[in-house]
C-alpha cells in the first residue's frame, strides 16, 4: 500500500502547555487509522496541524510525497491536498437546510443566469452519488436544527466529500452518538474504506477502536506512544498503553476520617444539550472529610453534575441534598448560603471576571456579607484589606490585589478562584470541578495541597476531573461516570486496580457501552 | 353617527389604495432592516437615511428636473452613508445602535441644514420645478370607480415594490450570494470554515439596505407627496425594522407586516375626524410585533428544553 | 501601571485629535456658508453662557441631559442599549403631571414627591417591558424599545386629547397646580428651575451606586461576565431587569423635571427625541461618570449656543446639531485618529509590507 501522509517529529507550542512533544502519524491509502489517548494527549491538535488549522514549531509534513511544511501550510492547502475534517463542534449552519449547509461555499450555479442562482437540481444529483455509494441516509430538505446529531454528523461527512476529501479526519465522532448512531457510522466508514478513500479516526473508546480500524497510534500527554496493528494487540494493552503512566504529583493523601454524609445526590436527572452528557439516576453520597473523586472521560456528564448540585442547571427528577438541607433547584446564591463552595470547570468562564481587579473576583461571593459592606454600600478598604491577606495566603503573584484578573497565567489565576471559594469562612462542602487543568506543574501540586488541606478541616470535597492523576493522588473513593450514568465506585486504596478504572471509564461496566 | 355607519365610511373599496400607498415607503423601509438582519446587524439607521435620500430626491428633481437621476441620487447617497456605516462598524467596532442613533440623529438636522442653506427655508419646500415619480393611469379603467381606484394612479416605484421584494427575496434564497449571506448572519462560524469572506457579506448587505432606504427617502418625497417637510420619514424607517420582526426578516412575510402597517394607519387617518381615539389603532403593529418576538422565543425555550430532557429517551 | 498609564494618554490623545477634527470639520463647512468660523464660535459661547436668558437655557437644558444621562449609563454598563428612554420620558412626564392636576391642592413638600414618584414609577414600570424581555427571553432591546417609544407616544398622545385633556385650543392637559412647581433660579426669563439639584443628585446617586454599593458592584460584573456572576451567586436577570428599571426611572424623572421645572403641564410632542442627546452625552465620554456632567454641558451648550450662534450669524443651529452626533462617531472611532498609526503605516510603506499571519 502507498503511504500518503506522513508526519515526523510534530512540536506544537501554546501559551501554557506543551501540546505535542514529538508527535508521529502516518497514513496508507484506504486504511482506517484510529488515533487515541486521554484527554489532552494532543491527538485533536495533531490532526488539527495536519488540517492547517496550526502552525507547528518544529517538524515536517508530506502529503502525497511532497513536504507541505517547507512553505506556509494552511485549510486551504489541506483542503487542495484532499484532507477534510469533521470537528467535534459540529461546523453547520442551524437555521439552514442539509442542501444548503453542503453546498454552502462550492454551490453549483446555473449558467443560463450568469452563474447567480444556484442550481439545486444539480447540487442534489451531486450529493445524492454520496449518499447511494455510502449508504448515508440524510434529509436534503430538512433543517439542521430538526435532524439528529447523527444525522448532523452525516451531513459533515458529505460535505467534506463534496468538496473533494479523499483523506477525512474524524474528531471524536462517536463522542456526541447514541450506540445505534455510533454503528451506522462504523458501517459508512467500512464503505468508505470500500472506495479507497482514507480515514484517521480519533477517538478514546477503546471497543469501537478495535472494530473500526486497520492499525492504531497512541499518544499520551502530547508524546507518540506507539503504533500497532488492529490484528496484533487487545483492549487491555491499548488501555495500558493510553492510561500507564508514571505518576510524578503525588501529594501526600490525609486519611479519611468516617464521619456523618454532609452531601447525598438521590436519583438524579439532569438536561442536556448532548445526548451523552445527560445525567440519567445517579446516587452518591459525600462525607464529611472526605473527598470523592468523578472519574471519567470529558463529556460524559460530569459538568452538568457540577452545574446541577451547584444550582446552575436545572435538576429534571431527583434531590440534592446538603447538610440535611434540599438544595435541589435552589438558585446558586441559596446553594452557596448553605456553605457550598465551589471552584468551576473553566475559569475563563464562570471561574474568573478577567476584567475586573484580584480583589474584586476574591470576594464577589461575599460581597454581601458584612464587613464588606452594610446596608448595600461597599467598604472598599476592608475588601482590599481581606484580598490582600489572602493573597499572602494562597500565594498569588503579584501580590498586589488592584491589579486586572485577566492579566494572570493560568496558574495564579486559578489560585484566585481557589482563594475566593477556599478563603470563605464558612464552608461545607467544596465542588472542585477541573481544578487544575492547563496550569503549570508547580501550581498543581499547590493547588492540590490546598484542596487536601480543606478536606482536613472537616469539609466534604467532591472533586470532578479528568485527569486520572488528580483522582488517583486526592480521591478517598472514587465514582465512574460514563454516559451520565455511574457505572463503578472503587475504594482509591493501595490496591486499586488501575486497569479496572480505565475499563469502567470506557463505559467497560455496561453491557453495551 | 352610529358605529356602523362609522365603520362603513372607514372601510371602503379606496382604503386599499390607501392602503398600499402608505405601505409602499415602509416596505422599502423595510427591504433596508431585512438586508441587514440576514447578515445579523440590526440597522436602525434607515430613518436617517431616508431623511438623506428625501432631500436629495427634491433637491436633484429641481434642479436637473429629472426624477429618474433623482431617485437614483437617492440611492447611491443611501449606499454612501451605509458604506461609512459599515467601515466604521467592522473596521473600528461602533456599536452598531449608537451608530445608526448618530445617523438617525444627523439624518433629521443635517437635510434641515441642507434646507436652510441651499434652498433659504425652513420647514418644508414646495416648489414646481421639483418633477415627482410619474403615476401610470390606465384609461380603460376610467368608468370604473372601483377598479379605477385599485389598480390605477399608483406611481412607479409602487408599481416596482413588487418586484423588487420578489428580487430581494430570489437573491436572498436562490442565489449564491444570499446564501453565503445568509450563512455569515446564522452562523459566522460556519461562513468561515466554508471560505466565506465574512466582513466583505457584511459591508454588501449593509451598502443594499442602503440603496433600499434611499429609495423609500426618494419615494417618500417624489412619489408618496411632492415635497419636502423636516421629519418627514415620520418614525417609516422604525416601522419597517419592526415590520422585518414581524416578518422575521423573511422579505415575503415583511412586506405582508408593512402592509399591516400600512392599514393601521390608514384607518387611523380616517378614524381621527369621528372623534374616536385613533391612538390604539395605530399602536396595533408594534404591541403585535412585540408580542410575536416574546412568543417565538418562548415556544423556541419550550422545544429545547424538551430536546435537552434526560427523562425522556 | 506604567503602561496602562501610557495606554490612557494615548487614548486621550486620539479622543482629542477626534474633537480637533470635528472642529476643523465644522470650520470649513461654516467657511464655505461664507461666514467667519471664530466668529461663529464666538457667537456660540455667547449665545450659550452669556446673558441671564442664555445662560438659563442652557442650564435648562442641562438638567434634562444630565439626568437621562445618568440614566442611560446605567444600562450602558450592562450593554442594554436603551434607546428607551425616549418613551419613559413621556410616560414620566405624563404621570407625573397626572397627580399635579388630578390631586386637590396640597403643600409643596408633599405634592412635589408625590408627582416625581408617580413619574419614575411609570418609567421604570415603561421601562420594565423592555427588561423583562432581555433578561429573561433575551429579545433584542434596541428593537423592542425603539416600538415602545411609538406605543409610548400614542398612549400619551391618547391621554392628552381625550380623558386629561385640557379642552385648549392645543393638545395638552390643564396645568399642574402652582404648588407642585419648582421655584425658578433667578435667571429670568429663561425657564431653568432648581430641579438643577435634582439632576445633580441624580448624577450622584448614580455614580454611588455604580461604584460604591453591592448592587452597583453586582452590576459592573453582570456586564462583563453573566455566567462568572451566576457562580458566584449574582442573579445576573434580576440585576439586569434592575438596572433597566432605575434607568427607566431616571427617564421618568427626566420628564417630571421638565413638567414641574420647565413647562407645567404636558404639550404633544414636548420632547422632540431630547432623550437621544442624553444618550449622545453619555456616549461623548464613553460613560464615564465623572466626565459625564461636562459632557452633559458641553451637548447642552452646543444645542442653546446653535440657537445664539443662527440668532446672531445666520448660520443654522441645524448645523450643530448635526456636528454633536458626528462628532460622538468620531470619539467612537478614535482608533481612526490614532496618529502614531498613521506614522507607522507611511514608515512600513517605505519599508514594504510584512507578511500577515492569517493562522488562526
Amino acid at each position: 500500500m502507498e503511504k500518503i501522509v506522513e508526519m515526523k517529529n510534530i512540536h506544537k507550542q501554546f501559551p501554557y502547555v506543551k501540546a505535542v512533544d514529538g508527535g508521529q502519524f502516518d497514513l496508507y491509502k484506504g486504511e482506517i487509522h484510529s488515533l487515541i489517548g486521554e484527554n489532552g494527549a494532543g491527538k485533536s491538535t495533531m490532526m488539527k496541524i495536519l488540517y492547517g488549522m496550526y502552525d507547528i514549531d518544529d517538524g515536517e509534513i508530506i502529503i502525497n510525497g511532497e513536504c507541505v511544511t517547507d512553505k506556509k501550510y494552511t485549510t486551504r492547502d489541506a483542503i487542495a491536498h484532499g484532507i477534510g475534517m469533521v470537528h467535534q463542534e459540529f461546523m453547520l449552519v442551524k437555521e439552514m437546510t442539509v442542501l444548503e449547509n453542503i453546498i454552502l461555499g462550492s454551490e453549483p450555479t446555473k449558467k443560463r443566469s450568469r452563474n447567480i442562482a444556484i442550481d439545486f437540481e444539480e447540487a442534489r444529483r451531486k450529493i445524492q452519488y454520496y449518499i447511494d455509494n455510502y449508504h448515508m441516509a440524510v434529509q436534503l430538505d430538512k433543517k439542521i436544527i430538526h435532524i439528529s446529531v447523527g444525522e448532523m454528523q452525516r451531513v459533515e461527512i458529505i460535505k467534506a466529500l463534496y468538496r473533494g476529501a479523499d483523506i477525512l479526519i474524524l474528531d471524536e465522532p462517536t463522542a456526541v452518538l447514541t450506540p445505534q448512531e455510533s454503528d451506522k457510522l462504523f458501517e459508512i466508514l467500512d464503505s468508505m474504506r470500500k472506495n479507497n478513500k482514507t480515514i484517521v479516526f480519533i477517538s478514546h473508546k477503546l471497543k469501537e477502536v478495535m472494530k473500526i480500524s486497520d492499525r492504531i497510534s497512541v499518544m499520551r500527554a502530547g508524546k507518540y506512544i506507539t503504533t500497532v496493528k488492529q490484528s496484533e494487540t487487545t483492549i487491555p494493552d491499548l488501555a495500558k498503553y493510553m492510561v500507564g503512566r508514571e505518576v510524578f504529583l503525588n501529594v501526600q493523601r490525609t486519611p479519611p476520617k468516617a464521619e456523618e454524609v454532609m452531601l447525598e445526590v438521590k436519583d438524579l436527572y439532569v438536561p442536556s444539550e448532548r445526548e451523552l452528557s445527560k445525567i440519567r439516576g445517579i446516587s452518591f453520597t459525600v462525607r464529611k472529610g472526605e473527598v470523592v473523586g468523578v472519574a471519567g472521560v470529558d463529556g460524559n456528564g460530569q459538568s452538568e453534575l457540577g452545574e446541577a448540585i451547584a444550582g446552575l442547571r436545572r435538576v429534571e427528577k431527583g434531590q440534592v441534598i446538603l447538610d440535611g438541607v434540599d438544595i435541589t433547584n435552589k438558585s446558586p446564591l441559596q446553594v452557596r448560603k448553605e456553605g457550598f463552595v465551589h471552584i468551576p470547570e473553566d475559569r475563563n468562564d464562570r471561574g474568573l471576571n478577567g476584567s475586573h481587579t484580584f480583589a474584586d473576583n476574591m470576594l464577589a461571593a461575599e460581597i454581601r456579607n458584612h464587613p464588606y459592606s452594610r446596608f448595600g454600600v461597599i467598604n472598599q478598604k476592608k475588601i482590599m484589606d481581606e484580598a490582600s491577606i489572602r493573597a499572602e495566603k494562597f500565594d498569588i503573584r503579584p501580590r498586589d490585589v488592584s491589579n486586572i484578573a485577566g492579566s494572570l497565567s493560568g496558574g495564579n489565576a486559578q489560585k484566585i478562584v481557589v482563594a475566593r471559594e477556599l478563603g470563605a469562612p464558612t464552608k461545607k462542602f467544596l465542588l472542585a470541578a477541573q481544578p487544575t487543568r492547563g496550569i503549570d506543574i508547580g501550581n498543581i501540586e499547590g493547588i492540590r495541597r490546598m484542596i487536601d488541606d480543606t478536606k482536613r478541616d472537616g469539609v466534604a470535597v467532591l472533586l470532578i476531573s479528568a485527569d486520572l492523576d488528580e483522582i488517583l493522588s486526592l480521591a478517598d473513593r472514587i465514582i465512574v461516570l460514563y454516559e451520565g450514568q455511574i457505572t463503578g465506585e472503587l475504594v482509591n486504596d493501595d490496591n486499586i486496580d488501575e486497569g479496572e478504572l480505565g475499563y469502567l471509564m470506557m463505559g467497560g461496566g455496561r453491557e453495551n457501552g | 353617527m352610529s358605529v356602523v355607519t362609522i365603520l362603513q365610511n372607514v372601510f371602503t373599496y379606496t382604503l386599499v389604495h390607501d392602503m398600499i400607498a402608505a405601505s409602499v415607503p415602509i416596505i422599502l423601509a423595510c427591504m433596508c432592516a431585512v438586508i441587514s438582519r440576514q447578515v445579523d446587524i440590526i440597522n436602525i439607521a434607515a430613518e436617517g437615511i431616508i431623511m438623506f435620500g428625501c432631500f436629495f430626491g427634491v433637491l436633484v428633481s429641481y434642479f436637473t428636473g429629472s426624477w429618474l437621476l433623482a431617485v437614483l441620487v437617492s440611492m447611491g447617497f443611501g449606499m454612501l452613508i451605509s458604506a461609512f456605516m459599515g467601515w466604521v462598524y467592522l473596521k473600528y467596532d461602533v456599536n452598531i445602535f449608537v451608530l445608526g442613533l448618530c445617523i438617525n440623529m444627523m439624518g433629521s438636522s443635517g437635510t434641515r441644514f441642507l434646507l436652510q442653506t441651499i434652498f433659504q427655508t425652513s420647514g418644508n419646500f414646495v416648489s414646481e420645478k421639483v418633477i415627482p415619480i410619474p403615476r401610470i393611469n390606465f384609461s380603460f379603467l376610467e368608468g370604473n370607480p372601483v377598479l379605477k381606484s385599485l389598480f390605477s394612479g399608483y406611481t412607479v416605484t409602487e408599481w416596482l415594490v413588487i418586484p423588487i421584494v420578489i428580487l430581494i427575496w430570489f437573491m436572498l434564497y436562490k442565489s449564491v450570494w444570499g446564501l453565503r449571506l445568509r450563512a455569515v448572519g446564522m452562523s459566522e462560524k460556519a461562513a468561515v470554515t466554508a471560505g466565506i469572506d465574512v466582513d466583505g457579506k457584511k459591508m454588501a448587505a449593509l451598502i443594499v439596505s442602503g440603496a433600499c432606504a434611499g429609495l423609500a427617502g426618494a419615494h417618500l418625497s417624489l412619489g408618496y407627496s411632492c415635497l419636502f417637510i423636516e421629519n418627514m420619514s415620520g418614525g417609516r424607517g422604525f416601522m419597517g425594522m419592526a415590520a422585518m420582526q414581524f416578518g422575521g426578516a423573511n422579505p415575503l412575510f415583511a412586506a405582508l407586516g408593512c402592509l399591516i402597517f400600512g392599514l393601521s394607519n390608514s384607518v387611523a387617518n380616517r378614524l381621527t375626524p369621528y372623534g374616536i381615539p385613533n391612538q390604539f389603532v395605530t399602536m396595533i403593529p408594534y404591541v403585535a410585533t412585540i408580542l410575536i418576538l416574546a412568543g417565538s422565543v418562548i415556544s423556541g425555550r419550550i422545544k429545547r428544553n424538551k430536546s435537552e430532557s434526560a427523562i425522556r429517551a | 501601571m506604567a503602561k496602562n498609564k501610557s495606554e490612557k494618554l494615548d487614548s486621550l490623545l486620539r479622543v482629542v485629535t477626534a474633537f480637533a477634527f470635528a472642529l476643523i470639520v465644522l470650520s470649513i463647512i461654516i467657511a464655505i456658508c461664507g461666514h467667519n468660523p471664530l466668529e461663529a464660535f464666538y457667537q456660540m459661547f455667547r449665545g450659550a453662557f452669556v446673558g441671564k436668558f442664555n445662560l438659563g437655557s442652557t442650564i435648562e437644558d442641562f438638567i434634562m441631559i444630565l439626568i437621562i444621562a445618568s440614566g442611560y449609563s446605567l444600562t450602558k454598563r450592562i450593554g442594554y442599549f436603551n434607546i428607551g428612554l425616549e418613551g419613559c420620558l413621556y410616560v414620566g412626564a405624563m404621570f407625573t403631571a397626572a397627580p399635579g392636576f388630578l390631586l386637590p391642592d396640597m403643600p409643596s413638600f408633599v405634592i412635589i414627591p408625590i408627582c416625581l414618584g408617580c413619574g419614575m414609577l411609570a418609567g421604570a414600570i415603561w421601562s420594565s417591558i423592555g427588561g423583562v424581555l432581555k433578561s429573561f427571553f433575551d429579545v433584542n432591546e434596541a428593537c423592542v424599545t425603539i416600538m415602545l417609544n411609538y406605543v409610548a407616544i400614542s398612549l400619551t398622545d391618547y391621554l392628552l386629547n381625550n380623558p386629561w385633556s385640557a379642552h385648549s385650543a392645543a393638545p395638552e392637559t390643564p396645568h399642574v397646580q402652582a404648588a407642585a412647581m419648582f421655584p425658578k433660579l433667578p435667571l429670568a426669563p429663561s425657564r431653568a428651575s432648581w430641579t438643577i439639584l435634582i439632576a445633580v443628585i441624580a448624577w450622584i446617586f448614580v455614580y454611588f451606586l455604580t461604584f460604591r454599593t453591592t448592587f452597583g458592584f453586582k452590576l459592573r460584573h453582570v456586564a462583563d461576565n453573566p455566567r462568572f456572576c451566576e457562580a458566584v451567586g449574582i442573579k445576573s436577570k434580576l440585576i439586569i431587569l434592575g438596572t433597566v428599571m432605575l434607568s427607566g426611572a431616571l427617564g421618568g424623572l427626566a420628564g417630571g423635571c421638565e413638567i414641574l421645572g420647565v413647562y407645567g403641564n404636558f404639550m404633544q410632542n414636548f420632547s422632540l427625541n431630547s432623550a437621544f442627546y442624553g444618550i449622545l452625552a453619555c456616549q461623548l465620554v464613553r460613560n464615564d461618570l465623572k466626565l459625564l456632567p461636562l459632557s452633559a454641558l458641553f451637548v447642552a451648550f452646543a444645542r442653546v449656543g446653535g440657537s445664539g450662534m443662527e440668532y446672531y450669524t445666520h448660520i443654522p443651529k441645524s448645523l450643530i446639531d448635526t456636528m454633536v452626533p458626528l462628532l460622538v462617531l468620531f470619539i467612537g472611532m478614535d482608533k481612526f485618529f490614532d496618529w502614531k498609526r498613521w506614522m507607522r503605516h507611511f514608515k512600513r510603506k517605505s519599508v514594504g509590507k510584512k507578511p500577515i499571519d492569517t493562522n488562526c
